[in-house]
């Protein structure tokens, strides 16, 4: 008789016992049908969770990396335009050096592009975007280059003066140049008009900036150069040619000294317009390093949202299903439930 | 031949049928005496010499007979120290007088004044004292040794604890302890295992056993069993004891795990008895720390709480705590003809020549029979059949009674015949 | 058989149904009762044929009650367990959430690249710092937690051992009750019950084991063998910690004089909830806080700064201050829950953040940037480069050593939840036996209200039958009287 016993609470708990943990999974469900992601993404993933946690901050570093590079794009586009600005204002100086006739008129002409010359050069090296000076180097929170009608000129001016005997307070209009030799004017040119840029007296009176260029991380293991700066050999080999041909009062010259002078500013310029043009395309190698990291970057991030969304997601078809299951399960279970309460002998005797 | 002879042989015929009449009624009125055993009347003719020409009617005898072997049906009331007798045997009380008695009225109660157990009747229980162990001091066929039982009195004495079990199954993987042991009683003792048992010490006070197990050797496994008291434990750790350790013994076991020797210790209760405590049930098995089997035996001295009486007669006192200890044993009598026994007041009778001497056992022995408590056996009565014996009684009680009316009638014939 | 014979029978069954009916109502009243259990009355039938009630037992099954016991145990302490994680589990969050020290080293890493590559951005520099502040405020608020909830399992400890000291004095009642109704063969079933209801709650606590004696006296012990009653309660007792910081250690509680939690515990409980909370405060939270120690000691050790000037001045403290002024070389108990970030670089406190970039802080001989150029990068590079290379990890934070910090943070995170999951499915898997168990139980022993009711309409048709006879009886006498006249 006592085979087939079950007692009163446990035959009517049987089917509410299971109804919290329906409810419970009904919930989990509808969490995951809304996100899309597991209810309790720790809980599922267990020891993979670590996993998970890796790739958000691999995604977020990727994503900042991207960011941070389009500043460094930017930077590196302003400084193309600086490079550009200067390549054509020194090639149109090369054409009028090689055009302009031996003349004391054409060299009046030469001497005051020469000086717009070295202004609008000064006026690129110091380029800002704002927040640095661009061709400063690592040193880019100072005016890379000394306004020229300061230290500059002075120090030239007064070297010009001591090599030739001049007026010290203004050797360029001193009548004294037209008897120059070419052979002295030859020396001078390439031994204390030289020197003044080159290091340290280009350091002293010219240029604030740094050697070292910014170097920047362009992708998760990639550092790039992504700056120059105004001590680079262009930049002082035009200034040179720009003060050559400016400052040192070429329309007085006798024709051959001129001409030593001029054959000179030809063979600088000639050199520094190719020697931007090699920091430009050095440069644009960068650019491209970093377009292409960029591109890279975001199929990394693509693939990382990917293995979150393996790892966290969920399928929504099978979630649904799964909530439809417990749904129907639950409601008869309630069913269940009421029938059972109703069935009693009571109701029979 | 004579009608003087048949008035008084009616006469007799009458007091037959009138002690006939008593014994009915008797029985009735004590249909609901418990222990009653109920009297039947049987009659013997008593006749005159007579020849083969007349008839001298002669008397009817009466003899009275009691159905005391007859088991009476038992009634359960669940009072422990209601008592009946299922069997042959018969309580034996003593009346105010010392008399023993048999009785197999057992509704027994605490008399109230002496704290004796006593029946309906005033009839005092007897026994033989058993408590603290004693044994009971039987003389065969008399009534010697017994006393009252006498509940109100009963203080339980402490009983100090003398054995003990315990045993439990001691891991076999366990690490072998660094000495010192806990037998050393230091304080850098360690042990693998500890239990604890309740003792009780001559004046019945509760004393803790700490019982620690420390396993010395590995192969052959032997374990050491050290005891103390747990009164003596420091106040933080496990070491040292205030005194040394109160036993300590080495068990050691065979490669299957069964104890091979030190199958039990012995050690003194601090202020009691000896106590033995049989190891022998502990095995040393790949198993956890598992305690198998604990106790011990002696009680707190507590008042009584209840009496029980046991199927063999045996009166225990169980105290608070629930423990039992036996105080007395019922014994009961038996006679060789119970029916012959003469009554006497209170439903008690009194063993005769014809009966037997009352023989005294004990209850569950043989032809004894048990005693069951919480009930009393009803009177042996069979309402009906009294009922119908009254009847035929008082049918002829009248036939009786119409003959001797019929001789005084023939008598008075005889009278008038002279005018 | 006369008719006294008879008419006695009847009455002793009136007496017996009487007796049975008590009993079934009894059922019936304890049928919501999940500790009650089946009384039955056990009937006999005496030499002259009559019934009589001899005792009431219970439906019973010793085994299945053993093994409902050992499933609370193991349900409760299982629970403890996956309740201490779920706390632990509030310092990291969800994977997508910033909460976790490791989505935070995360940060500190980004804003650490984002300045190199603009190291004359004081903005980027003061978000390197914030987002420092960040990292420690984490790490002291995920020590805060961890040792709350050390406090909060030792006081939960205390509360259960005092529940369980309290339930011993419910049980020795129950018990001698049991004990002493056994020997004068009363009816015991409800002190029985009621012993079985209290020991099922001392086993919510702790795991235990039983004995039984002659006359149902139970001897108790722990499921590790330490007696908590035998004849008497036996005393538990536990000194609760009230503060707890990294370096403290729990007490451990006391059955009987023998230590059974914590890891100097001679004869270690290994379930019920006082085993669970005992395994969160002395081993989880313990081995998490040593993960968050060595996550802060690779932060001090990463922004440490070093002897420029090769004048043999020691490796001090950079950016993560320590609370001390060395950079600790080993595992530092509570490291997590003093990291600061040095004030030298805060700027909300009038520090400099740009000393992420030169170097500095600690003096002129650790200054790198000695030309003070702005964009200056190298240091801040090398420091990313320190920031990402393997280290070497105390083993005492159970997670590989030799990895990234990053990997070492998120590997913690990994070991929480594996942790948290492994308790969850073991948890999920307890409750299940004990819900199976119970159910079992219950089955067996349980009231079944419709049985009690058809016994009761049949106990109503014996208890006619049984006054019908009288009546007829009655009537059979009444015949008889009727003949006296």
């Amino acid at each position: 008789m006592m085979s087939s016993y079950i007692s009163t609470l446990s035959w009517t708990s049987a089917a509410l016992n299971t109804l919290p943990k329906l409810q419970s999974e009904v919930s989990k469900a509808n969490t995951e049908i809304a996100t899309g992601r597991h209810a309790d993404v720790g809980l599922t993933l267990g020891i993979t969770t670590g996993r998970s946690v890796d790739l958000h901050t691999k995604e977020t570093a990727v994503q900042s990396l991207i960011d941070a590079n389009a500043l460094t794009t930017n930077q590196l586009s302003l400084t193309q335009n600086a490079l550009t600005d200067i390549a054509n204002t020194a090639n149109g100086f090369l054409q009028s050096l090689m055009s302009v006739p031996d003349t004391s008129g054409g060299a009046a002409s030469l001497e005051a592009q020469g000086r717009t010359s070295m202004n609008g050069l000064t006026a690129t090296l110091n380029t800002s975007d704002g927040k640095r000076f661009i061709f400063a180097g690592v040193n880019s929170a100072v005016r890379p280059v000394a306004d020229y009608s300061a230290a500059p000129k002075a120090a030239l001016n007064a070297a010009f003066a001591a090599k030739f005997g001049l007026d010290p307070t203004d050797p360029q209009n001193d009548s004294q140049i037209a008897n120059i030799t070419p052979a002295a004017m030859s020396s001078f040119l390439d031994t204390e008009f030289a020197n003044m840029f080159k290091d340290p007296a280009w350091g002293t009176s010219w240029s604030s900036a740094s050697n070292e260029n910014l170097v920047s991380r362009i992708s998760q293991n990639e550092r790039a150069t992504v700056s120059t700066n105004a001590n680079t050999k262009p930049m002082r080999e035009l200034a040179m040619a720009y003060a050559m041909v400016g400052d040192l009062g070429i329309g007085k010259m006798s024709a051959s000294t001129l001409q030593v002078v001029l054959d000179k500013a030809r063979t600088v310029v000639g050199s520094a317009v190719s020697g931007v043009t090699d920091t430009q395309a050095a440069l644009g190698v960068t650019q491209q390093r970093v377009a292409s990291s960029n591109d890279s970057m975001a199929q990394v991030v693509a693939a990382t949202q990917a293995q979150i969304s393996a790892l966290e997601g969920v399928d929504p078809a099978e979630a649904k299903t799964r909530m439809d299951t417990l749904t129907t399960q639950l409601q008869m279970s309630y069913a269940t439930t009421a029938k059972l309460m109703q069935l009693s002998i009571l109701n029979y005797v | 031949m004579s009608l003087y002879g048949m008035l008084r042989t009616s006469v007799s015929g009458m007091n037959a049928q009138s002690n006939l009449l008593s014994t009915v009624s008797d029985n009735i009125a004590n249909s609901g005496t418990a222990g009653y055993k109920s009297s039947s009347t049987e009659f013997s003719s008593l006749l005159l010499q007579t020849d083969s020409s007349s008839y001298e009617s002669g008397s009817v005898v009466t003899d009275v007979r009691h159905a005391v072997s007859k088991q009476g049906n038992l009634s359960y009331s669940g009072t422990s120290t209601d008592l009946a007798v299922q069997g042959n045997g018969f309580f034996m009380v003593q009346d105010p007088s010392g008399q023993t008695l048999l009785t197999r009225a057992g509704g027994f109660q605490v008399d109230a004044a002496t704290g004796n157990l006593t029946n309906s009747a005033g009839l005092t229980l007897m026994g033989y004292d058993i408590a603290d162990g004693k044994s009971p001091n039987v003389v065969l066929n008399g009534a010697g040794g017994l006393a009252a039982i006498n509940l109100q009195n009963t203080k339980l004495a402490a009983n100090p604890s003398t054995t003990g079990a315990f045993a439990a199954n001691l891991p076999s993987n366990a690490a072998v302890v660094a000495a010192p042991t806990a037998g050393a009683n230091a304080a850098a003792s360690s042990f693998s295992q500890k239990s604890s048992l309740v003792a009780y010490d001559n004046v019945g006070n509760q004393v803790t056993l700490d019982i620690y197990m420390s396993k010395t050797a590995a192969s052959p496994a032997t374990w050491e069993v050290a005891v103390f008291d747990q009164a003596d434990a420091p106040a933080t750790g496990n070491f040292p004891y205030s005194s040394a350790a109160l036993a300590t013994q080495t068990l050691t076991f065979d490669s299957y795990g069964n104890l091979a020797s030190g199958g039990s210790i012995s050690l003194g209760v601090p202020g009691g008895q000896t106590l033995a405590i049989d190891m022998s049930g502990m095995t040393q098995l790949a198993a956890n720390y598992t305690p198998l089997t604990a106790s011990v035996n002696g009680n707190a001295p507590s008042s009584v709480s209840g009496v029980t009486i046991n199927k063999d007669g045996t009166v225990y006192a169980t105290d608070s705590n629930g423990r039992q200890s036996a105080i007395f044993k019922i014994p009961l009598a038996t006679v060789e003809s119970p029916d012959h026994l003469t009554p006497v007041a209170g439903n008690a009778f009194i063993a005769n020549q014809e009966s037997g001497a009352a023989q005294v056992g004990f209850a569950e022995t043989a032809g004894v029979g048990s005693v069951v408590s919480g009930a009393t056996e009803q009177s042996n009565v069979d309402m009906a059949s009294e009922l119908t014996k009254m009847i035929v009684a008082q049918r002829d009680y009248t036939a009786n009674s119409k003959v001797f009316q019929t001789g005084t009638e023939l008598l008075d014939v005889l009278m008038n015949l002279k005018r | 058989m006369s008719l006294t014979t008879a008419f006695n029978t009847a009455q002793s069954s009136l007496l017996t149904t009487a007796t049975q009916l008590a009993t079934s109502s009894r059922n019936v009243a304890g049928a919501g009762d999940p500790s009650a259990s089946r009384k039955i009355t056990v009937t006999t039938t005496t030499a002259d044929g009559s019934a009589r009630v001899v005792n009431i037992t219970r439906a019973s099954d010793n085994l299945l009650y053993e093994r409902t016991l050992r499933a609370t145990s193991a349900s409760a302490g299982q629970q403890a367990v996956l309740q201490g994680l779920g706390q632990l589990q509030l310092t990291v969050g969800d994977t997508t959430s910033s909460t976790s020290p490791a989505a935070k080293l995360g940060a500190l890493d980004n804003a650490l690249n984002t300045y190199a590559n603009a190291p004359d951005n004081t903005t980027l520099a003061t978000a390197v710092v914030t987002a420092a502040r960040d990292v420690a405020i984490g790490l002291n608020a995920a020590t805060m937690t961890v040792q709350q909830l050390r406090g909060t399992a030792d006081s939960k400890i205390a509360d259960a051992v005092s529940q369980v000291n309290d339930l011993l004095t419910q049980f020795q009642a129950q018990n001698t009750a049991v004990v002493v109704g056994s020997e004068n063969g009363t009816d015991v079933t409800d002190a029985l019950d009621k012993r079985d209801a209290i020991l099922s709650k001392i086993a919510e606590k702790m795991g235990v084991t039983t004995v039984t004696r002659a006359y149902n006296d139970m001897v108790v012990y722990t499921d590790s063998g330490a007696t908590l009653f035998e004849t008497t309660a036996r005393t538990v007792s536990f000194k609760s910690t009230p503060v707890f910081d990294a370096a403290t250690s729990g007490n451990s509680v006391f059955v009987d004089g023998v230590s059974v939690s914590g890891p100097s515990a001679a004869m270690p409980v290994q379930s019920g909830e006082i085993a669970g909370l005992t395994t969160v405060r002395d081993s989880l939270t313990v081995t998490y806080q040593n993960q968050l120690d060595e996550i802060a000691r690779g932060l001090v050790a990463t922004f440490a700064e070093s002897d420029q000037t090769a004048s043999g001045a020691p490796t001090l403290p950079g950016l993560f201050t320590p609370g001390s002024a060395s950079v600790p070389g080993t595992l530092t108990p509570g490291l997590a829950g003093v990291i600061a970030v040095n004030s030298a670089f805060d700027p909300t406190v009038g520090g400099s953040p740009a000393l992420l970039r030169d170097g500095g802080a600690n003096g002129a001989a650790y200054v790198v940037n000695t030309a003070s150029a702005a964009a200056y990068s190298a240091h801040l590079q090398a420091t990313v480069t320190t920031l990402e290379a393997a280290r070497t990890f105390d083993p005492a934070g159970q997670l590989s050593s030799g990895t990234d910090l990053a990997t070492f943070a998120a590997g913690s995170v990994s070991w929480l939840e594996a942790q948290r999951q492994s308790a969850s499915a073991a948890s999920d898997s307890a409750s299940a036996v004990l819900s199976q168990a119970s159910n079992a139980l219950s089955t067996t022993t349980g009231i079944n209200l419709d049985q009690e009711y058809a016994a009761q309409l049949e106990l109503e048709r014996s208890y006619q039958a049984s006054s019908k006879l009288i009546g007829v009886v009655g009537q059979l006498y009444d015949s008889l009287f009727a003949v006296i006249r």
